[in-house]
């Protein structure tokens, strides 16, 4: 009794509605009135995020609902909200993986709230930029005219690659117990970019960068509560940034730490061109050196 | 800004947000670190009653002895043994980054610096039932 399913079936099942759900959503107007829940059905088909359910609310139901998104797969960072408890993306959670009858979504906790499901993200920022989130170092001449590469081996980049994958959603944020308390807390997503930047071995900044965050509302607020970790929808683990700032910090006071930092390769570098590879595309940007 | 619009999670961030394990320690850590805190001002308030001569001494003593006193002297060594132990992991991992595993490329299903410190964190927390066990049995034998 084998029956093969041919792809027109599956096509069939894709567009089948499979369960209808509740969206509870927490609406609020702005204007500092207390917010209220709304309750609004959406038919659900296999696939469904809950960013294409909200999507669906505003087509067809209720076209007041607001929220932020852009990409729709986890990439800018915008639909962050808190989805039955827990802060997620909105386009990172499918609907029927919730398997639940009422799915309750509320904006990010610990960010001002403008409307609805969308938070001002301003703090975040604000927080990111204060730990220099770019590479410092004194050959600025080099830096803004490139010549030359900067020597890293591919260890090198792996010890800081995970925590470049860093989308500034601002869950890790939301989920921080210290946060909720402690407003000014510098916080795990500026944490885990410090620690970027002080593993990075083209960052010559590692000094003044152990300072930064060296006070009561910076890193040593963090207890290692691993909220942030747990809900970070990128595997950034910002918690591990925290601790490690912590511990470079100490190295660097207690020991006397010292980064060692690259410099550019070598202007020739020796080694023979292999026979049969193409030439690269012709260069798009001049060169001002 | 009206509450609403601050929209702060508050005292209730400590402990919400269907969080795992660490965030449970967290939450411990500090609530016993309060009670820790309260207990050395009483301490002082009792102890300091020595000043008062050899009779308001004995008098305190008296106050604070019995069955009760001795259940919230126990009590106290479990919050105690809490704090200390998970401390323990706190010191490990925050000032000497051990346990925690080295950055690498983040691959779905994430293995995070949590799963690595997880083994010291039941480990630790083995230790201190062993330790609360054995400290019960030496109250039990010595009313
Ligand atoms: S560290 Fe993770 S949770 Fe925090 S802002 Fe970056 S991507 Fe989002
Ligand atoms: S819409 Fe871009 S991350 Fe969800």
């Amino acid at each position: 009794m084998s029956r093969t399913r041919s792809l027109s079936d599956i096509d069939i099942q894709m567009d089948k509605v499979i369960r209808e759900v509740t969206f509870r959503i927490l609406r609020y107007n702005g204007t500092g009135e207390p917010p209220t829940e709304r309750d609004y059905t959406v038919p659900v088909k296999r696939g469904m995020t809950v960013l294409d359910g909200l999507l669906y609310i505003k087509e067809n139901l209720d076209g007041s609902v607001s929220f932020r998104y852009s990409c729709r797969m986890g990439v800018c960072g915008s639909c962050g909200m808190i989805i039955n408890g827990k802060p997620a993306l909105a386009c990172q959670t499918q609907i029927l993986d919730l398997d639940r009858d009422v799915i309750t979504l509320r904006p990010m906790d610990n960010y001002p709230n403008i409307k609805d499901l969308v938070p001002d993200l301003t703090n975040l920022f604000e927080k990111h930029r204060r730990i220099k989130p770019y590479i410092i170092r004194p050959d600025r001449q080099e830096l803004d005219h490139p010549t030359r590469e900067y020597a890293q081996s591919p260890e090198e980049l792996e010890a800081f690659l995970q925590f470049t994958y860093c989308i500034k959603c601002g869950l890790c944020l939301s989920a921080c117990p210290t946060v909720a308390t402690d407003p000014q807390f510098i916080g795990p997503q500026a944490l885990g970019q410090l620690a970027r930047y002080m593993i990075d071995n083209r960052d010559a900044n590692f000094d003044e960068r152990c300072d930064l965050v060296d006070d009561v509302h910076g890193v040593w607020r963090c207890h290692f509560a691993g909220a942030c970790t747990e809900v970070c929808p990128k595997g950034v683990d910002p918690a591990l940034g925290a601790q490690l700032v912590k511990h470079y910090i100490l190295k660097h006071h207690w020991f006397g730490m010292k980064k060692k930092v690259t410099q550019l390769i070598p202007e020739t570098v020796s080694g023979t061109r292999r026979e049969g590879i193409p030439e690269p595309p012709p260069r798009t940007v001049e060169s001002t050196t | 800004m009206g509450r609403f619009r601050e929209n702060r999670a508050g005292f209730g961030g400590w402990f919400g947000g269907r969080l795992g394990l660490e965030k449970w320690a967290y939450f411990f850590q500090r609530i016993t670190g309060l009670l820790i805190y309260l207990y050395l001002l009483l301490h002082i308030v009792v102890t300091g009653s020595r000043a008062f001569g050899p009779d308001a001494w004995e008098r305190t003593m008296q106050a604070v002895s019995g069955p009760v006193f001795r259940f919230l002297e126990y009590l106290l060594i479990v919050v105690i043994t809490f704090h200390a132990f998970n401390g323990i992991r706190l010191i490990v991992t925050e000032f000497f980054g051990w346990a925690l595993g080295r950055p690498h490329r983040p691959v779905y299903p994430y293995r995070t610096s949590l799963h690595h410190q997880r083994p010291l964190f039941y480990t630790l927390m083995v230790l201190a039932f062993v330790f609360l066990i054995i400290t019960a049995w030496g109250f039990l034998a010595n009313p």
